[in-house]
């Protein structure tokens, strides 16, 4: 049996779904010279969201005269406005979308009810909407909440522990946190966790 | 005049037959949970709604301490944020004002705690409480108002939680409980291993699992069909039964657990792709089905796409049947989750999946030697169901290993957990808090 080429591997992994390895393997077999693999790879782009990055390989597509109706569809829908997540913040009660509009500019939060869920957003101010499924939505946490060693990510559990654990205890902020007698700080400590860990990761974040 | 108990925390239909344990040794049970209340009428246990305790006056009280709490937290809200560093770098920007909102929350549900004990203390009829969770506000509030009131508490774990990597000590790493009823030594150990005294930790089992004693093949037929028909499924073919959990944030490395949980579902999906003659039921997580602002049919939505888009057909979604699920499924597949220690009881083969490989020996040790066929990596699933249904002598193997290999985790799987409980909490509130 013929081994499997870059781009029959790529194509394979878009269809089950896995965009970010598809996208992996898409750009592997474009920078080889496969030219057919780039429209792939824009695919893939536009789908998390990267759409400046989308154009680029739709333009360079297009300059190596690689035309078609394929191409010229996605890049009709890539110079479309869409949605575009930033970012992603997570508390007690769930995670959130930092997203901005294609169309206005305007940027709002979208809730993340569960990552298994198609997540239907639409801008508030001009009623642009996008939906996103599941792989996408794998893919927008590997992009903005990448992984970290476990050494890492065992260390800055640790120190999280330590602040929801010690910050209540401080004598000065007793009658402030005080609920019928009990520190309603230390009541909190385990919905308390994700908020302060999100702070702690993004703050070990920015210091990369 | 009865004992009265006041029970918390618990939601599960399963529990009913504790109820009727606590009410068979002659407590007054005033239940805080709509769900406990309904399964309790279906078992016919009388119990009380313990929120007929909250009257006007005493919501009133509520409202104004929370108030109060508001404005005492807004007052000194620049202090708080300087209150969040870790190495020098400030976190308070990032918090916001969602420690607030939490603190916010916390403090109605120690409010409500309070008045529904005071309420019954008052009465002279508070001999104790029953949670459970001990970790979430409401669960430490009641350790605390009942220490104060002179009565005792008793945790009874809805879970058996993994080892954590990192001990947090709402993570099953401290009691705050004047006991926790054990579901086995695996518990114990944990627990003891993380400081609690041992005398504070007694082994009971899972009296939520007492339904699955005594089940023969019969019975478990009569069940396969009868789940069958009501899931819409061929109870003749093979069934596997998946049961994803929802993600939390409860460590540094949640993102990686989106994509864990995603691989792990594509990986059953790619193996139940291999044989059409494999059905596939999805037993969604009560976790997952309870989160903030869930769509269930956006949810439905979501998983049926990543079917469809890898080529299964043949798959049904449902948040219920959890006991009739595990104890007939041919293969049942679970991340680190109880679900797997549930079919295991109920002699079943279970592959387990970790969601990350770190988190791979955190409930079971890797390999078949549990009674569960306990993978290494995500990755792993889709070869290792696979593998597992072209394979009945090693399914029959393995299911015949679950029985045994369980009693780590589960104590005595006898259908008597309840009555143990019930035995613990009646000598508890006897003892001098």
């Amino acid at each position: 049996m013929a081994a499997e080429t870059p781009a029959a591997r790529a194509a394979r992994l878009a269809l089950a779904g896995d965009l970010a390895g598809a996208e992996t393997a898409f750009r592997a077999a474009w920078a080889a010279g496969d030219d057919a693999a780039g429209l792939g790879l824009a695919a893939c782009l536009r789908a998390r969201g990267a759409t400046d990055k989308a154009r680029a390989v739709l333009e360079t597509l297009r300059a190596r005269g690689v035309a078609g109706a394929d191409v010229e569809r996605l890049a009709t829908e890539v110079a479309a406005p869409t949605l575009v997540v930033r970012g992603v913040r997570f508390d007690w009660a769930g995670e959130h979308l930092d997203v901005a509009c294609g169309a206005c500019g305007r940027t709002f939060d979208a809730a993340v009810a569960s990552w298994m869920a198609v997540l239907e957003a639409a801008c508030p101010g001009c009623g642009l909407a996008a939906a996103f499924e599941p792989e996408a939505l794998a893919a927008i946490a590997a992009r903005f909440d990448p992984a970290l060693p476990a050494p890492v990510a065992d260390t800055l559990d640790a120190a999280t522990i330590r602040i929801v654990a010690g910050w209540h205890r401080e004598p000065a902020f007793a009658p402030v946190l005080d609920v019928g007698g009990m520190n309603v700080g230390a009541l909190a400590e385990q919905m308390v966790f994700p908020l302060v860990l999100d702070a702690v990761v993004a703050a070990w974040r920015e210091r990369r | 005049m009865k004992r009265g108990l006041l029970v918390l925390g618990m939601a599960d239909p399963d529990l009913a037959g504790l109820l009727g344990a606590l009410a068979a040794r002659g407590f007054r049970l005033h239940v805080a949970s709509p769900t406990m209340l309904e399964a309790a009428a279906a078992a016919g246990v009388a119990c009380e709604n313990a929120f007929a305790l909250l009257d006007e006056a005493a919501r009133a009280g509520m409202e104004a301490a929370r108030a109060a709490l508001d404005a005492r937290l807004t007052a000194h809200a620049g202090a708080l944020r300087w209150r969040f560093q870790v190495g020098g770098a400030a976190l308070g920007d990032r918090i916001g004002t969602r420690l607030a909102t939490v603190l916010d929350v916390a403090a109605q549900q120690a409010l409500a705690v309070t008045v529904l004990a005071e309420a019954l203390a008052a009465r002279g009829e508070l001999a104790g409480i029953v949670l459970g969770h001990d970790t979430i506000p409401v669960g430490r509030a009641a350790a605390l108002v009942a220490r104060r009131l002179g009565v005792r508490t008793v945790h009874v774990p809805h879970a058996i939680l993994p080892r954590p990597r990192v001990a947090a000590p709402w993570q099953g790493a401290r009691v705050y409980a004047d006991v926790v009823c054990a579901a086995g030594e695996f518990s114990r150990a944990q627990y003891v291993g993380h400081g609690a005294r041992p005398d504070a930790v007694v082994v009971t089992g899972a009296p939520r699992w007492d339904v699955h004693a005594g089940g023969d093949a019969g019975a478990r037929a009569r069940c396969r069909a009868e789940t069958a028909a009501a899931l819409g499924i061929d109870p003749a073919r093979p069934t596997v039964v998946f049961g994803p959990s929802w993600i939390e944030r409860s460590t540094a490395n949640a993102s990686q657990h989106v994509q864990g949980a995603l691989a792990v579902f594509q990986g059953v999906l790619a193996a139940v792709a291999r044989r059409p003659d494999v059905q596939l039921v999805v037993k969604l997580h009560p976790g997952e089905l309870t989160r903030p602002g869930l769509d269930v049919a956006r949810l439905a939505r979501g998983y049926l796409g990543v079917a469809r888009r890898a080529g299964v057909e043949r798959i049904v979604l449902t948040g219920g049947h959890r006991a009739a699920l595990v104890a007939t499924a041919d293969v049942l597949v679970g991340v680190n989750s109880n679900l797997c220690l549930e079919a295991m009881l109920c002699g079943r083969a279970v592959v387990n999946a970790p969601l990350i490989p770190e988190d791979a020996a955190l409930l079971f040790t890797p390999g078949d030697g549990d009674g569960v066929r306990a993978l290494r990596h995500p990755g792993d699933v889709a070869d290792g169901l696979a593998d597992l249904l072209a394979d009945a002598a090693a399914r029959t193997r393995l299911a015949a290993a679950a029985r045994e290999g369980v009693r780590r985790w589960v104590h005595a799987p006898d259908g008597r957990a309840a009555e143990r409980v019930a035995e613990v909490v009646a000598g508890a509130v006897r003892a001098p808090a």
